[in-house]
């Protein structure tokens, strides 16, 4: 600590800059980990929030919702299957509403679920499903845009009017403001789907429902998750934020190595000098270890609360979330990273000559 | 041979390299420096004075022979215990630019004292005392970047007595100073050495500083003869 905490004082400059590179490696790792965290909730929420087994898709999607199919024999098939607990059909849609006299179009998630069942989102505010045929349960996000309960919305181009009932919250799909109505209203805003849905959220033994497909001509089952990385968009936006974040770390790694590895060249006669002295490896070894984990603290802390603010300043406007194991996990790395990056110089003080203090001179 | 003397450099050979590349840096020295002695070691570049003080200092181990630190065999001693011995019983002064960057002079010994595990109170005093005993206590706040070349060994010579050793080397402490600050601070170390009782080696190829030293050693090609 002696030594560790002198040199600081001694070079502030040099320290406060090199901290400063890890304060922003440090803060652009918090962000981006809540900017994917929240793009891939606010993308999925929906389908997160159902509690199903497995869910059945049209064959041939590809756990594409969009593009799968079941018809309304399938559906029943499946609901008549043996060791099938509970199975309750959905309708996932891209469409557009109009808000009450506005000419604006709000781009929207629609879902359709039976009123009721175990996929029905409920309500944080306001009314249910249940309160009445041609209701509406928005997700925040479409409340968000300045939907209020008992506003009338539009649907285009069918031109159906319905009435918004309750609010919801978590139940955001494939980051568009998010509406829920009963599956019975789905015909009056897309008359071509004929009583089709796009896939069967089921409950039951899963290897009985992954056994469906054998039994059940055109099906294909799977999990949530399948469903979720077959989103637009969803796997490669994951890859490329969880790939920048790991190149961030290697990168704090790297400056942190460099900079203790140049001071350390920088120092090597002193070091011989204290090591002739009487000063071990380790004693040596040990001030570069604790310099580089302050420094890394610091920035750490620092980061954080550049994210945080950051964040509570785009509150509504970027999507993010904050999930504090993951955080805690960055943070671990930074520092881990940080301590492995002083190994090169480590291994540069242990073979400094204390003879050197001597033969250098002469 | 003084067998009394706080070092004994008994049948000391030192070479380096092997067969046609062999080089006999240090040819069966003996000598002994006693307790209050000051003895100035001389010889041209490349006479191996500098291989014999690291061997007296514990810094390289004899090829032959063997070196005896009151009584204590150090010769044949692994890396860790020769620093240990180094850092509790012998006191080093190198050439300039010796002290480190980033600690004032104060701290340059409160560092020793710290590797010593001396307790925080009591390696305050000595080495506010050795400060002021060397006439530097004005100067223990200042960064060796703000200090002239004699004040920067004075605190060297400060440093080398904080762990109250029985051995003193110094290693060309005069070699970035003028003649007039040279013979200075080799004054100053001389009192050190005579008023404390340990035994001190200075090497150097100053002349003049001779008869500030109580014997000289003269080392050429290897060879030690007293004088």
């Amino acid at each position: 600590m002696f030594l560790a905490m002198r040199e600081f004082r001694h070079a502030r400059l040099r320290y406060a800059l090199v901290t400063g590179v890890i304060v922003l490696v440090a803060s652009l790792v918090f962000i981006l980990s809540g900017l994917a965290n929240g793009l891939a909730s606010g993308s999925s929420e929906a389908i997160e929030a159902i509690p199903a087994d497995r869910f059945a898709v049209g064959i041939g999607s590809e756990f594409a919702l969009d593009r799968s199919r079941l018809d309304t024999d399938t559906v029943t098939a499946i609901q008549q299957a043996d060791g099938v607990t509970d199975a309750q059909p959905i309708v996932t849609l891209v469409g557009s509403v109009r808000h009450d006299d506005s000419h604006d179009l709000i781009g929207t998630s629609i879902i359709a679920v039976p009123v009721g069942s175990f996929l029905d989102p409920g309500a944080n505010s306001g009314e249910k499903l249940t309160a009445r045929p041609d209701g509406i349960v928005i997700d925040q996000s479409m409340a968000n845009e300045g939907v209020h309960v008992g506003d009338t919305l539009v649907f285009e181009p069918s031109q159906a009017e319905m009435t918004v009932v309750g609010i919801t919250d978590g139940h955001e799909y494939r980051l568009a403001p998010t509406l829920f109505i009963s599956l019975d209203q789905i015909d009056a805003i897309d008359p071509e789907l004929n009583g089709a849905v796009s896939a069967v959220a089921m409950r039951g033994d899963a290897a009985v429902l992954e056994a469906l497909p054998d039994s059940i001509e055109g099906i294909r089952v799977g999990t949530g998750q399948d469903i979720i990385n077959k989103l637009p968009g969803y796997t490669e936006q994951n890859l490329t934020l969880t790939l920048i974040q790991v190149f961030l770390v290697v990168i704090a790694a790297l400056v942190i190595a460099a900079f203790f590895f140049i001071l350390t060249l920088q120092k090597m006669p002193e070091l011989g000098v204290m090591k002739a002295l009487g000063a071990t490896t380790w004693e040596l070894a040990k001030a570069l270890m604790i310099q580089a984990t302050i420094l890394a603290t610091i920035g750490i802390l620092v980061g954080i609360m550049i994210a945080d603010t950051l964040w509570y300043l785009a509150e509504g406007v970027v999507p993010y979330k904050v999930q504090w194991q993951q955080m805690l996990l960055y943070s671990a790395m930074l520092l881990i990273v940080a301590v492995v990056g002083t190994l090169l110089s480590l291994f540069r003080i242990a073979r400094v000559d204390p003879l050197d203090a001597i033969n250098k001179a002469n | 041979m003084m067998e009394s003397g706080i070092l004994n450099v008994d049948n000391v050979s030192r070479h380096f390299g092997n067969g046609e590349s062999r080089v006999d840096a240090v040819k069966r020295a003996n000598f002994s420096v006693g307790a209050g002695e000051l003895v100035a070691l001389i010889g041209p570049s490349g006479s191996g004075k500098s291989t014999l003080l690291s061997i007296a200092g514990s810094l390289l181990q004899p090829s032959e022979g063997d070196v005896r630190l009151a009584g204590d065999s150090i010769g044949q001693l692994s890396n860790a215990r020769r620093t240990r011995i180094r850092l509790e019983r012998i006191g080093f002064i190198f050439q300039a630019s010796n002290l480190v960057t980033f600690l004032t002079g104060k701290e340059q010994l409160q560092f020793i004292g710290k590797m010593l595990g001396m307790p925080e109170r009591e390696a305050n005093k000595r080495a506010d005392h050795l400060l002021e005993e060397l006439g530097m206590d004005a100067r223990a706040c200042h960064y060796p970047d703000q200090m002239s070349g004699g004040e920067r060994q004075r605190i060297a010579i400060a440093r080398a007595l904080m762990n109250e050793p029985e051995l003193v080397l110094a290693d060309e402490p005069t070699a970035s100073l003028d003649s007039q600050r040279g013979r200075q601070v080799v004054e100053l170390l001389a009192d050190e050495v005579h008023r404390r009782g340990v035994a001190g080696i200075i090497v150097t190829h100053d002349e003049r500083l001779i008869d500030v030293c109580d014997r000289v050693l003269r080392i050429s090609d290897g060879e030690v003869q007293e004088q």
